[in-house]
Formats: C-alpha cells, structure tokens, sequence
C-alpha cells in the first residue's frame, strides 16, 4: 500500500503533461500512464507483503487453528514428533521461497522495460 | 492572414506563500501560420511558461492565448508538444508511443501503425520501431518524441528545450533533421531555447525575452534562406544576426526598466 502510494506520487509530472497534449483525459491517464508507470513499485508492495502475509499465517496456525502446517508442527512439538517438525519447517520454508520466486519472474516479465544501472 | 497563434497581453503570477511572483508580464506575440519562431532568453524570462500556457498546461492570470482564433482552455491534440526530458513512456515500444495519441483518439488499428511507421521513418528510426526506449540514446528518444508529437496531426508544434540534453553534435544533427521535418511536414514551430546559435540557425524569427518579470524584450528576423546548410552557420550574415541576438540576450542590465 505504501510502496503503492510512492510509486503513484513518484510518476514523473512531463509523462503526464506528455499525455495529456496528445490528448489523454483523466481516466486514459490513470489506466495508460500511471498504473503501468507505478507497476514496479505495487510489485515491490506485493512481495514485501506476501512475505509477511505468509509468515503471519503460519504464526497463526501455531497459536490457533485446526489446520495447517503450523497446526501440524504444535501437534508434533506436543507428541516431541522431530521429523514433522523439521518436514513442516523446511516445507513452510520452501513454499514462501517459490511464492517469492514466481512473483520475482513476474515482476521481471512485467519491468523490462525498467533502466537498471 | 490571421495569424496562427496569439498570446494577447499574457500576464503569468506564481503566489510563492504570501508574496507573488511574476513570472511572465503583458507578453504580446503573434506567430504566423507556417512560421518557425524560437524565443530565447535568460532562466527566469518566462520562456517555458509562455509555452507552457500556449499549450493548455498552465492558466494565464490575464489575457488569453488565441490559436486559429480559439482562446486555448486547456491541452488539445492541435498541439503537439515536444519536451526537454523526451517524456517517452518507457514501458512501450518506439511504435507504440508514436502510436499513443493515435489510439486515443479512437484510430482503428491500421491506420494506426500505417500513421505510426510513416512518422517513425520520417525521424529515421526505422529500425528501432519495435525497440523500448532504454535501449535508445537521448537524440535517438526525442526523435521518437518529434515522431510521437507529429503522428496526430497538431497544426502547432511547442518545443520546450527539445535538444537541451544532448551533446552538441548530436544537437546540429537533430536540428538540420528537425528543419527537414519541418519543410516536409510544415506546421507552425514554437521553439524555446537558451542557445543562442540553435536559435537563429532554425528560426524564421527569434524572440529575445528579458526577466524578472519575465517579458518580451526583441523581434529579430532572421533572413537567412531554407534549407540552412554549415554554409549558412558558417556565414558572415549568420554571424552578424547571431551577434545581435547574443546581445539582447546577455546584455540586459540598464534595459531592465526602460518599460516600466
């Protein structure tokens, strides 16, 4: 959300100036110049919050849900159960890496366009 | 013939806090249909807010800006505008920028691209029309920005400093393209720049302003004939018109109130 609001108050005025003398109205602008221009910094927001949204989650099932891998690792902590734990930690682990990955292709595919120095 | 552009009495205040600021006063100027005029002057002469409100991006606070005897009330495609930081949109391609203010006014697809590519050869970047603009240098981008200006069709051209971030030989290169352009697509050009040489070089007249308060200080027509080749920049009659521009422009102080 953050991330989102500096993205969308960083659009760069000349682009939309650029716009509108060919004509864009209000509307075109939002869609045409400064969703696709803030795209980056909502991927950025996005990444930052699957992170903490995934680790909440599991933190959550720890303290109270029937469910879950975190529900699975109290149930073994509470029977001294080792290799569920470590399964789950490895698995909780492995799972917020590929989500994070996958958002990292997508924000690839989406910001070629980007200069990077 | 009625002229092509107005700017009847202009007057431009900037309130900074409580105190005001004028940034352009009683600026009178008409501009002919066709014509190439360029206006120069220090920082602070009120240059890019004339164009600024030519363009429809900053009201007036008095008087108005007539364009075919329209009073301007805000920005149209009648006037295309060309900027100093190319304001290119990064995430489309060389076509598609060009394609932009095509799209939006509702062209169908075809003539669309046919438009797009007519333009996009017409600044020489053939090659590069399905290219992103990172991978351009800066005349190749505000080439493509003259290509994206022209493609819909404004009567009216507004530069603001098109070529102030650009080397100084990639600067002649794009000026001698600019007034080929502008020989085969004539429309009337409003030029802004602080260079004195790329002034007279291009213009049919240039425009002297003074500052503080930012306003019209001299009309030198420029009587050198198109196309203007290095002969021409080289010439002895070149040398002359510049000369007088450099001192209207540089040499302002005891003028400063002859006005008021």
């Amino acid at each position: 959300m953050v991330a989102t609001y500096q993205g969308v108050i960083s659009v760069d005025k000349t682009m939309i100036n650029a716009a509108r003398v060919l004509g864009a109205k209000d509307l075109t602008i939002f869609l045409r110049v400064i969703i696709p221009a803030s795209t980056p910094f909502i991927l950025v927001g996005v990444r930052i919050g699957l992170g903490s949204a995934w680790a909440t989650l599991v933190a959550a099932e720890l303290i109270a849900a029937q469910t879950g891998l975190g529900y699975r690792m109290q149930q073994a902590q509470l029977y001294y159960d080792l290799a569920t734990i470590f399964v789950s930690l490895i698995t909780i682990g492995l799972l917020g890496l590929a989500m994070d990955r996958l958002l990292l292709a997508v924000e690839r595919r989406l910001t070629v366009w980007q200069e990077r120095v | 013939m009625q002229p092509k552009i107005v700017f009847e009495n202009v007057t431009r205040r900037f309130d900074l806090g409580h105190q005001s600021f004028v940034a352009l006063d009683r600026f009178l100027l008409d501009v002919a249909d066709g014509e190439f005029v360029t206006v120069v002057g220090p920082s602070g002469c009120g240059k890019s807010t004339a164009l600024n409100i030519a363009a429809g991006l900053l009201a007036p606070s008095e008087g108005e800006v007539r364009v075919d005897g329209k009073a301007v009330e805000g920005p149209g495609p009648e006037r295309g505008m060309i900027f100093q930081q190319y304001a290119l949109f990064p995430w489309l391609t060389v076509r598609q920028n060009v394609e932009f203010g095509l799209r939006i006014k509702g062209e169908p697809a075809v003539g669309r691209r046919e438009k797009a590519d007519y333009f996009i050869n017409l600044v020489g970047l053939g090659d590069f029309a399905d290219a992103l603009p990172k991978t351009l240098s800066g005349g190749m981008k505000q080439r493509c920005a003259i290509a994206r200006a022209y493609a819909v069709d404004p009567s009216v051209l507004l530069m603001d400093e098109p070529f102030g971030a650009l080397d100084a030989l990639t600067r002649v290169q794009l000026q001698d393209q600019l007034l080929d352009t502008w020989r085969r697509e004539r429309r009337t050009v409003m030029f802004i720049t602080h260079d004195v040489d790329e002034a007279v070089y291009l213009a049919n007249r240039v425009i002297v302003m003074a500052a503080r308060p930012g306003r019209l200080k001299e009309i030198i027509p420029v009587e050198l004939p198109y196309p203007r080749t290095e002969e021409i920049r080289l010439s002895s009659e070149f040398t002359a018109i510049r000369n007088r521009v450099w001192h209207a422009v540089y040499h302002q102080q005891g003028t400063q109130r002859e006005e008021n």
